[in-house]
């Protein structure tokens, strides 16, 4: 009951003004009704320290037995209903957001929204089905809510997909599947009428799964998750995708010497319409320098803004050993500063303690370790063909940088790690080109892509929209958010529907709005700048079995699990305060005595 | 009183016999009819009509097999008198009219006839009947369960059509306006087919086949064309004057697609089909290519050989060349064999050819190089892989001329391989001569020599020899008369007292290939010197050869002629040209160029997916179109290359470009397009940065002034 130093200076205060008076009561030289004084200044002090602290009491209430409402979501069991009607024969019974095509019950009143729950007071509310809506919660936290969840949901668990990729990138679709049948689930992946990609749950088993593929098509497109065993489709999903064509970057490139490794990059590049320069030592301060899809101009010395053109700057350890003191400070702050990535072909001579070389550590293999080079990448998507190995290096995978690919041992092969706000890596490998030679193009394409896009220096973008649901569905609000990077207010449009927004009090670039899609399909949003993204509003019936798990989940956390015995007359217990007033007659009863004591007695 | 009950009774029996036989011949008829149908519909995927001749064969064999239904009313009595031991022989009596039978006969006959008529049950065709329901139950279990089973990896294999059937062939709609059509096809010669007909556009042909239409209109018409792979056209000719009949001839050389129109209205597509000839195929099944044949075997070879071709080789023929000598006096000699049993036009062959190298002219130390060659009817040829057969020279492994040019001039004291060689010849040939005691003798002799050839050899492997030849020959005992070491020299005094057997260091340094072959050489030689010492010098000559041969290789490899140049250079002036250190007389080369993204007509292929997905929710304005007529070149181009594929496709896309989209028309050209797409390669792509506001910036800022 103590419950601040108020109340402890009160104690202290209380206390010695005690012994002081029981000091004074000892002393006196009548000792008369000495142990009935005591009493009486105890209880006196004691009772004026309770005027000031506060204490509560725990009072069980008991509530009269009141019939409870009965509330019906989608998927309620209709005999457990009729059940609980028999016990509580008077209990109004209402449907809320149920698909009376599936599921039926005599007697109940339809409602569309908690509020209109009449004269609920203290009645408790018992839920039956999946339960209530994520944005009903502001109403049904403060009612009396009983859920009785509907326990089954086999079939699909969880499904999560990219929906937005870059061409030439994989569509991933990660999922956990419940087959609770006794027949092999396959589970497919379907994209313009032609299966793509399948995996097969074995019965009454719960897997996760992971399904993929290359998108052919750019622009927006419903790729489909499909579920069946036998004949009988089980799920069938859309998958709304955009694929967008990938944006073009520039890359500088920097050589000690001519290789056919910066070569065959420069070749690679300029195949797909890239901005290329490639500066080649030739001899002291001499450079060969090739351009492709840019203008010439000389490279004898780089400078921050010629440098700052370009989103990746490749560079060998020797060249940058080589560079002056001016050149190296260029890409130093062009990388800091203004974004850029730089990749370090590394070899035994890099420079130790240079800027370039600070968060990684480069060790070699013992020679005899092994001839061949087999790379892969943090998972199993990236497994490339054996190399022919060369330099035998590695990198120490230390505090700071992050590693990219590895090589059979396991030791970090290619590692990234921030600089200011790019980004710097390393790369040993010097003979990836080989996989060009011997027709691997595939792996010499993703090898090279995923480093470079990780290098590459990030575009920023003025809005960036998007809807903050999972499934934005039909009829149903979604919340629109909004990045924005100017001061100015920014103005919403979807479709023809312009959408109020509302900054966010902590994070000013963050806005909110709320939007109710009436169609189902692709919807647009339309930023201050006319530039449009998309994003897919989906049918009541799409991802139903998901959207019911996440109800469940969510009215379960919201409110006490359902319990037969507290379903008549509820109790209720709760802290009262004690009524200063008692403790004040307590005072006056006791001081009276005291001073009565001493007056006349 | 008659004997008409108990004649009812047996002819009874007769019809219940007789029932019950073809009850079981039935069964064994529709059990042998169940096995049929499985095999040939379900494992061997014959036509179901196949079934019924062969099930016919087979159950009036069953019935003429099995005659049970001739039964007459004479058998039964016979075998009721044999199985019912009371009917007393007499079974017959009741058969024959009463008046002809005698007193006894008449008596008998009455006794008799209480016992048949007794017999209602007797059947002896009934375990007959319970045997063919076995036989029928198990065929049908079994035709059941190859039903079920063929049934089920059907069914998988029809999921996998259905996700591919879009290109399935549907049938073929015939334009109104024509009432009947004869497409004769003549495929060309080197097929060997003979013409065909028939009545259906869509076509199957062999290359360079020619295709005759004959199109009857059921009302004349103006003009007849055949569009074909919707570029070129092909009008058609009358005939009548009536304008009914037309025709046309075509010489197909690719394939594609085609369109009849009558009286300017197209028709649906149809497909031309091409089988291309394809090249004869020769696999040379012995002899494998680089045999050496060594002296003594027989210089025969048979070289075998399997062509195949799809329609029938013309020729078939090997192609010898000898190459006989060396040096600058190599000659070559061509000529060609024909295989003894190759027959015309056969389409696969087995081909075999003895070839006799003494009759070809080669001589020891010839090489044969030969490959087949094959001409199919097509006048298309296919060569095989060239065979090399060597014939081992021994005489070249006893020639001087590698020694001539040797520079160790020191007098041999130790007989050389060949010298061991030609004395053990000759030891052979005056084997009947001399004493078994001196041969024997003489054949040890060669043994010690060759033993000393191999230990001089093995020196070079760095082998410790116990008899050291040509070197001094020293004891462990000789090292205490050498010269005391001088004082201090540690070597010394180790090697005073230590023994070193095969040290690697003593080896003469060899790389890895020579040391392997002078392992062999060694090794034939011990063979050599094992058969020499067990007195068998004929069994010890073809390891002295391989020693020999193998030696005479080692003494090659390490002759490497490099021929002198007479070229004379430019003398060089250090003073004027050489470290002087400047460059700037260096340039600094400067290259540019402009490339453009490849494959950017797939572009709008990609693209082209897109818009038949948004064409699904909702029908587009003209002008979003553009992606999609450009794939259609593209789709063209497919079909044309490969029609059966495609159509389909085709006509779908076209009726969606005309706005008269009908259900999976979107769906089949998507598929279409999917299946033309190459996956797109993964390129490099920026990626977006989150809209930032100063907030961030600032942050950015402190975190590095914090870091610093």
């Amino acid at each position: 009951m103590i419950e601040n130093n108020w109340s402890i200076v009160v104690i202290a205060l209380c206390s010695l003004l005690l012994v002081v008076l029981f000091w004074v009561e000892v002393k006196r030289s009548n000792k008369a009704l000495l142990m009935l004084r005591l009493v009486a200044t105890l209880l006196s002090v004691v009772s004026l320290a309770l005027m000031v602290i506060t204490i509560y009491v725990t009072q069980t209430t008991v509530s009269k037995k009141v019939d409870p409402v009965i509330l019906l979501s989608h998927g309620f069991n209709e005999d457990s209903v009729s059940l609980f009607k028999k016990m509580y024969p008077i209990s109004p019974v209402y449907f809320y957001n149920v698909d009376h095509e599936k599921n039926t019950f005599a007697g109940a009143l339809e409602i569309d929204h908690l509020s209109q729950l009449q004269k609920v007071d203290d009645r408790q509310i018992h839920v039956f089905g999946e339960g209530l809506e994520p944005e009903d919660a502001d109403f049904f936290s403060s009612l009396n809510i009983v859920f009785h969840p509907t326990v089954l949901y086999p079939g699909l668990q969880f499904l999560s997909w990219s929906r937005q990729v870059v061409s030439g990138e994989r569509l991933i679709v990660q999922g956990t599947y419940q087959n609770a049948t006794s027949s092999p689930a396959k589970l497919l992946l379907a994209g313009f009428n032609m299966s793509l990609d399948s995996t097969i749950i074995l019965p009454n088993s719960t897997k996760t799964f992971q399904l993929s593929t290359l998108p052919k098509n750019t622009g927006k497109a419903i790729y489909s998750f499909v579920a069946f065993n036998n004949k009988d489709t089980l799920v069938s999903e859309p998958l709304p995708i955009e694929v967008t064509v990938p944006k073009p970057i520039s890359v500088l490139i920097l050589a000690s010497s001519p290789d056919f490794e910066n070569k065959f990059l420069k070749n690679w590049l300029a195949g797909h319409g890239y901005k290329v320069a490639l500066r080649t030592t030739i001899s002291r301060n001499k450079y060969s320098s090739e351009f492709v899809n840019l203008a010439s101009m000389p490279l004898s010395s780089l400078h921050a803004s010629f440098i700052g053109q370009f989103d990746v700057v490749i560079a060998d350890a020797k060249e940058l050993k080589q560079m002056s003191r001016g050149e190296l400070s260029a890409l130093q702050s062009s990388i800091d500063q203004k974004g850029a990535g730089l990749i370090v072909k590394a070899d035994s001579s890099l420079t130790a303690g240079a800027f370039y070389n600070r968060n990684f550590g480069l060790a070699s293999l013992q020679s005899n370790e092994a001839n061949s080079l087999l790379i892969h990448g943090m998972d199993t998507s990236f497994r490339f063909k054996a190399l022919k190995a060369d330099g035998l290096l590695y990198l120490r995978s230390t505090i700071g940088n992050q590693p990219v690919f590895y090589d059979q041992q396991n030791h970090p092969l290619v590692s990234q790690a921030i600089y200011g706000s790019g980004k710097i890596l390393l790369q040993p490998v010097s003979n990836t080109y080989q996989w060009l030679l011997s027709g691997n193009n595939t792996d010499y394409e993703n090898f090279w892509s995923l480093i470079l896009g990780i290098a590459a220096k990030k575009q920023p973008v003025k809005e960036h929209w998007f809807a903050n649901d999972v499934f934005p569905t039909i009829d149903k609000p979604v919340n629109i958010q909004l990045l924005h990077s100017n001061d100015s207010m920014p103005v919403a449009q979807i479709g023809l529907d312009k959408v109020y927004l509302q900054q966010n009090a902590l994070l000013p670039y963050k806005w909110n709005g709320m939007y109710w899609p009436r169609n189902a399909g692709w919807h647009t949003f339309i930023g201050s700048a006319l530039q449009v993204e998309y994003w897919y509003v989906f049918n009541k019936s799409d991802y139903r079995n998901l959207r019911s798990i996440q109800k469940t989940n969510f009215t379960l956390q919201h409110t006490k699990q359902s319990s037969p015995a507290s379903t008549g007359a509820k109790s209720n217990t709760r802290k009262v305060p004690i009524s200063i007033a008692w403790f004040f007659f307590l005072f006056v009863l006791s001081a009276g005595f005291l001073w009565i004591e001493k007056k006349f007695l | 009183m008659d004997n008409r009950r108990s004649l009812i009774i047996i002819e009874q029996l007769r019809r219940q016999w007789i029932r019950t036989g073809v009850a079981a011949n039935v069964l064994l008829a529709l059990s042998s009819i169940a096995i049929l149908f499985v095999i040939l519909v379900k494992l061997l995927k014959l036509d179901a009509w196949w079934v019924l001749p062969l099930a016919l064969l087979s159950a009036i064999a069953i019935f003429l097999l099995r005659t049970q239904w001739k039964l007459s009313i004479d058998d039964v009595a016979l075998y009721i008198n044999r199985a019912v031991p009371q009917a007393e022989e007499s079974t017959q009596l009741l058969l024959q009219p009463k008046e002809s039978l005698g007193f006894l006969e008449q008596l008998q006959a009455q006794k008799v006839e209480g016992i048949v008529t007794s017999l209602t049950s007797i059947n002896p065709l009934k375990g007959d009947l319970k045997r063919a329901l076995i036989i029928f139950l198990v065929a049908l279990s079994f035709a059941a369960s190859i039903f079920i089973f063929s049934t089920n990896s059907k069914n998988s294999l029809q999921t996998v059509t259905e996700a591919t059937s879009f290109f399935s062939t549907k049938p073929e709609v015939k334009p109104a306006e024509i009432l009947s059509s004869k497409i004769t096809i003549i495929p060309p010669g080197y097929t060997g087919k003979p013409a065909r007909e028939q009545d259906r556009f869509n076509m199957v042909v062999e290359e360079h086949a020619t295709v005759f239409w004959e199109l009857e209109t059921s009302s004349a018409v103006n003009d007849l064309k055949l569009k074909i792979n919707d570029k070129t056209w092909l009008p058609l000719q009358r005939v009548n004057a009536n304008k009914t009949k037309w025709k046309v001839q075509k010489n197909i050389m690719q394939p594609g697609f085609y369109q009849v129109q009558v009286n300017n209205k197209l028709s649906e597509l149809y497909r031309i089909e091409m089988v291309k000839d394809k090249p004869p195929v020769i696999i040379i099944k012995s002899p494998t290519s680089g045999i050496v044949i060594k002296s003594g075997q027989p210089r025969q070879f048979v070289l075998t050989s399997v062509i195949s071709d799809d329609y029938g080789i013309k020729d078939a023929r090997i192609f010898a060349t000898i190459a006989s000598g060396n040096g600058e006096a190599v000659k070559f000699k061509e000529q060609q064999i024909a295989f003894n049993n190759f027959s015309y036009g056969t389409r696969n062959s087995q081909l075999q050819q003895p070839i006799n190298c003494r009759a070809l002219g080669m001589q020891p130390g010839d090489e044969l190089y030969f490959f087949v060659r094959a001409i199919d009817n097509n006048n298309q040829q296919t060569r095989s892989d060239i065979m090399i057969v060597t014939l081992e020279d021994t005489a070249q492994l006893m020639s001087m001329d590698g020694l001539v040019m040797g520079l160790d001039l020191k007098p041999e004291f130790f007989r050389s391989q060949r010298q061991i060689i030609i004395e053990a010849e000759q030891l052979l040939k005056d084997r009947d001569t001399i004493s078994t005691q001196s041969f024997n003798t003489k054949s040890n002799d060669l043994g010690i020599d060759q033993q000393l050839l191999r230990l001089r050899y093995g020196k070079f492997l760095g082998e410790e020899s116990n008899t050291e030849i040509g070197g001094e020959h020293h004891d462990h005992a000789d090292h205490e008369k050498d010269a005391t070491p001088a004082f201090g020299d540690a070597n010394a005094v180790l090697d005073q007292f230590s023994h070193k057997h095969d040290i690697a260091e003593d080896a003469t340094f060899f790389d890895p290939e020579t040391k392997k072959q002078l392992k062999a050489t060694l090794n034939e030689m011990w063979k050599s010197e094992a058969k020499l010492r067990l007195y068998k010098p004929a069994e010890a000559l073809p390891f002295a050869y391989n020693a020999l041969r193998l030696l005479k290789d080692l003494q090659q490899k390490s002759r490497v002629y490099v021929a002198k140049t007479s070229s004379k250079t430019t003398p060089l002036q250090p003073k004027e040209k050489r470290l002087t250190g400047e460059l700037d007389k260096i340039a600094q080369p400067t290259f540019q160029s402009e490339s453009k993204p490849e494959n950017i007509g797939l572009a709008s292929l990609r693209q082209a997916l897109a818009v038949l997905e948004e064409m699904k929710m909702h029908t587009l304005p003209a002008d979003k179109l553009v992606p999609l007529q450009q794939a259609g070149q593209h789709l063209v181009e497919a079909a044309s290359a490969n029609p059966a594929k495609y159509i389909s496709a085709i006509e779908a896309y076209k009726r969606i470009v005309n706005g008269r989209t009908k259900t999976n028309d979107v769906k089949q050209v998507e598929k279409a397009l999917q299946t033309l797409l190459q996956v797109p390669a993964n390129v490099p792509s920026q990626k977006l940065m989150a809209p930032s506001s100063n907030l961030s910036q600032q942050y950015f800022n402190n975190l590095k002034k914090g870091s610093r």
